[in-house]
């Protein structure tokens, strides 16, 4: 609406209920060649796109967030409603077109009745008859016309049938916006006194049609006291809610819709053969069964993660390949300069940093599109509600902390699977603290230098595997903590209490898939790609600045030593002229803003076992964790090595132990400051996305960090206390 | 069990001291027993929900199975299937149709 509107094009809403097809017939319509967006301040999604109909005229498609009801309980419900009274920020739609399940009418036509009541022309589309006529219904669609006023449409969306006949209601609806006018319901006397009495509440109210009253009295009390200061209050405050099934006027406004519906329904739906168990719920008899249903469960569950832990490092791993080449073209192209510096190290590294989470991404979002298609998530959040619930958490929290063990990126994505907005920021501000992969190095590091040596317990349970599974244990109890902490402080209240509309199974469409992939790529590529490219770049100058390395006389020094002691052109004076550099790169890294920032911290560590060498690896590990281990390999010497794997990193901890630098108590410290440390800005540029608010971001920056310092405050202190070192 | 709950038999020792008939509600209501709702006592915006997705007074109802260790409730209600937790379960009050067999 915000867009150049083309001359004459109409401007069609669809509306409709979760599970409706109503995306499908908008695919249809516009091409899936849409805008994609969100709706300001919150995760919704938002789609306009054009359409041009068989006779060449022209419709701007609004597919406003699938809801049940517009009464706003909801931020979909807020939008929708907002949507159709044209308060959002375009005029209100000429024509609305509810799309409604033909094997589910009674609560589609519900819907109707509100889209209508708001004064909106609309058009009813009856989609997914096929299935209705299979399932044994008969819907007689001249007699629903008849009881309800507008033009009703059979179609089947996903062919395309009814398409035509569709445009055509619309257009007449369009030239003449009577004809689609619903017949207003028959209200009983105790709620036609309410609206009278309401209208003498307030002037907005005084000459309001009856449609907008109603809307009014059932709004939620919030939304309607932002919507007109006040007003919301004062209804409630005046028309107080009465506890008894059939004395409420909210409820009666429900009951009597309903009693409409039912009565029109009885008239003109008929089943042609009795209902039967549908194969949806024969399904549901094992994939919800107790025993064969959570075996399944895990199954699925086991998969998704592993494909998001396992298969997506080759690709990942090809990305890293490919960034490195890119860097070496550029190296080859460029005099060795600043510029080149900061494109190599600071640019391409971070664009290379952004798309090495993609394969991740991409995977994961392929398996939960998969999920939600096809019907089984909303059947995974009923399986582990109850123990989830426990913790303060919603269901469908499973997936997204689940993948975050392989990298809290692609899991504080995932949360948008879930509805509720305080459901959401809860489960992204407790994401970070499940041990993700790239943590993994870090542990390697550590309990290869100062673990490996210790005798096995029992005989063979390796001390240093303990500790590593003991870590993943930490990580997971302290989000159970923090979640529950969280529920009784910052995000009161239960969250969004499990109601779950049980979709049928349905073959998951490759075309929506392929849209969610390309829609979550192209977003985090982007927006949050950018993010993590300027966080390089910072970071990059950190580590670089003021670029002091050895002073000449000391590398004069160096140089004489080495060719004093080998000959030219052998491998031992290779060897001293690579030390050379490597001490140059020590020194350079030592003198360097991060280095300098390194000393600054000591006194904050140091009462956690580290010294300022361990310092800079915690400023340089800001950009991933695993950076931790190059960045000490500079500092101890030990060369550099594009690929971290487990050898470099047992090598370079080899090398801090031997210094001095970890010690079993000291390594156990920086583990635990690891694990529930959040270092990774990676991390904190999604968040920022994702909860559209620096101030979340920051908040999980300093509640974990925080919660990192005290632990391993605690674990060094208590350690020295009992007279280890 | 169901029809116990119900109409609490005369030898019981405790059904003097109970109501006349234990009010049934989603949380107890067997599986599979063909029920109408009688009332959604949540009076707020979630139960105000509940009513708009069609548990209103007399709308035929069944529960298809319940969630594992006291988990959600499954129910039919107006053709499509809809879960709630135990504590929403507890607060939506239903008649069982007439004792079958």
């Amino acid at each position: 609406m915000a867009e150049s509107r083309p001359p004459g094009a109409l401007e069609v809403a669809l509306c409709g209920n979760p599970n409706t097809g109503k995306t499908t017939l908008y695919n249809q319509l516009t091409g899936a060649r849409a805008h994609v967006g969100n709706y300001p301040g919150i995760t919704v999604d938002r789609r306009v796109g054009e359409h041009t109909c068989a006779n060449d005229s022209q419709w701007r498609v609004h597919d406003l967030p699938g809801t049940y009801s517009l009464t706003a309980h909801s931020p979909e419900e807020e939008i929708a409603h907002q949507a159709l009274t044209g308060r959002l920020d375009g005029p209100a739609p000429d024509v609305v077109v509810v799309v409604l399940d033909a094997s589910n009418l009674a609560r589609n036509l519900l819907l109707l009745l509100q889209v209508a009541e708001l004064g909106c022309p609309a058009v009813a589309a009856l989609n997914m008859m096929d299935a209705a006529q299979a399932a044994g219904l008969a819907v007689d669609l001249p007699g629903l016309r008849q009881q309800f006023g507008c033009p009703f449409v059979a179609m089947v969306a996903r062919t395309g049938q009814g398409l035509l006949e569709l445009e055509q209601a619309v257009q007449q609806v369009a030239a003449q916006p009577e004809l689609g006018r619903v017949t207003p319901t028959l209200w009983s006397p105790a709620v036609l006194q309410t609206l009278e009495q309401i209208r003498q509440l307030h002037p907005l109210l005084a000459d309001a049609p009856p449609g907008e009253l109603l809307w009014w009295l059932a709004a939620d009390r919030l939304v309607a006291d932002h919507l007109q200061p006040g007003l919301g209050s004062l209804l409630h405050a005046q028309v107080p809610r009465q506890p008894q099934a059939d004395g409420d006027v909210r409820r009666l406004l429900v009951h009597e819709r309903y009693a409409r519906i039912d009565a029109a329904l009885a008239e003109t739906v008929r089943r042609t053969r009795p209902q039967q168990r549908s194969s949806s719920d024969r399904v549901d008899d094992v994939l919800l069964h107790p025993v064969a249903g959570v075996a399944l469960f895990l199954v699925a569950m086991g998969l998704l993660f592993q494909a998001v832990f396992a298969w997506a490092t080759p690709v990942a791993d090809g990305v890293g390949e490919l960034m490195a080449a890119l860097s070496a073209q550029v190296q080859q192209w460029l005099p060795d300069n600043l510029l080149r510096d900061v494109l190599i190290d600071g640019v391409l590294a971070g664009v290379g940093g952004t798309l090495v989470f993609l394969p991740q991404i991409l995977i994961l979002f392929a398996g939960i599109a998969l999920l939600e298609d096809s019907g089984y998530l909303s059947r995974a959040a009923f399986l582990v509600d109850r123990l989830m619930a426990r913790a303060g958490l919603p269901g469908k929290a499973f997936v997204p902390l689940l993948s975050s063990h392989a990298c809290a990126v692609p899991g504080i994505l995932a949360a948008r699977t879930m509805a509720d907005p305080r459901d959401r920021l809860l489960t992204v501000l407790i994401a970070p603290l499940m041990s993700c992969s790239a943590r993994l190095p870090v542990y390697t590091l550590v309990t290869a230098a100062v673990f490996s040596g210790s005798a096995p317990l029992l005989g063979f349970l390796s001390v240093g595997g303990l500790i590593v599974a003991g870590m993943y244990i930490l990580g997971f109890l302290l989000a159970l903590v923090a979640a529950a902490v969280f529920r009784r402080t910052l995000i009161p209240g239960q969250g969004a209490p499990l109601l779950l509309e049980m979709p049928p199974y349905r073959w998951p469409r490759p075309r929506n898939v392929l849209r969610v992939l390309w829609d979550r790529g192209i977003d985090f590529t982007i927006q949050t790609g950018a993010t993590i490219v300027a966080l390089t770049v910072v970071l990059w100058a950190l580590m670089t600045f003021p670029r002091q390395g050895l002073a000449d006389h000391e590398r004069a020094a160096l140089t004489a030593t080495a060719h004093a002691t080998a000959a030219a052109h052998t491998p031992e004076r290779a060897k001293a002229e690579a030390a050379i550099q490597a001490r140059d790169a020590q020194v350079r890294l030592e003198n360097s803003l991060a280095g300098q920032l390194g000393k600054v911290i000591e006194p904050a560590i140091q009462p956690l076992g580290f010294d300022w060498r361990i310092g800079i690896g915690l400023v340089g590990s800001l950009a991933a964790r695993e950076v931790l281990v190059p960045v000490m390999a500079q500092i101890y010497g030990r060369g550099s090595q594009g690929d971290v794997d487990d050898a470099f990193a047992a090598d370079v901890g080899g090398a801090m132990a031997k210094a001095g630098a970890l010690t079993p108590l000291s390594g156990l410290s920086l583990m635990v400051f690891f694990a529930v440390a959040m270092q990774c800005f990676n991390t904190l540029a999604t968040i920022a996305r994702e909860t559209r608010s620096w101030r979340w971001a920051l908040f999980a920056l300093t509640y974990l960090n925080g919660a990192a310092w005290l632990l391993s405050f605690v674990v060094y202190q208590t350690g020295r206390a009992l007279g280890y070192t | 069990m169901l029809y116990q709950e119900l109409e609490p038999v005369g030898d019981n020792a405790q059904s003097a001291a109970r109501p006349a008939a234990v009010q049934l509600t989603l949380a107890t209501l067997a599986v599979g027993t063909a029920a109408t709702v009688q009332a959604v006592q949540l009076w707020d915006s979630l139960g105000d929900r509940l009513v708009e997705l069609g548990l209103t007074p007399g709308a035929p109802i069944e529960v298809l199975r319940r969630g594992l260790f006291g988990g959600p409730v499954q129910v039919r209600i107006r053709d499509f299937a809809l879960s709630v937790n135990r504590l929403q379960a507890q607060a939506i009050q239903v008649r069982a149709e007439a004792v079958r067999g």
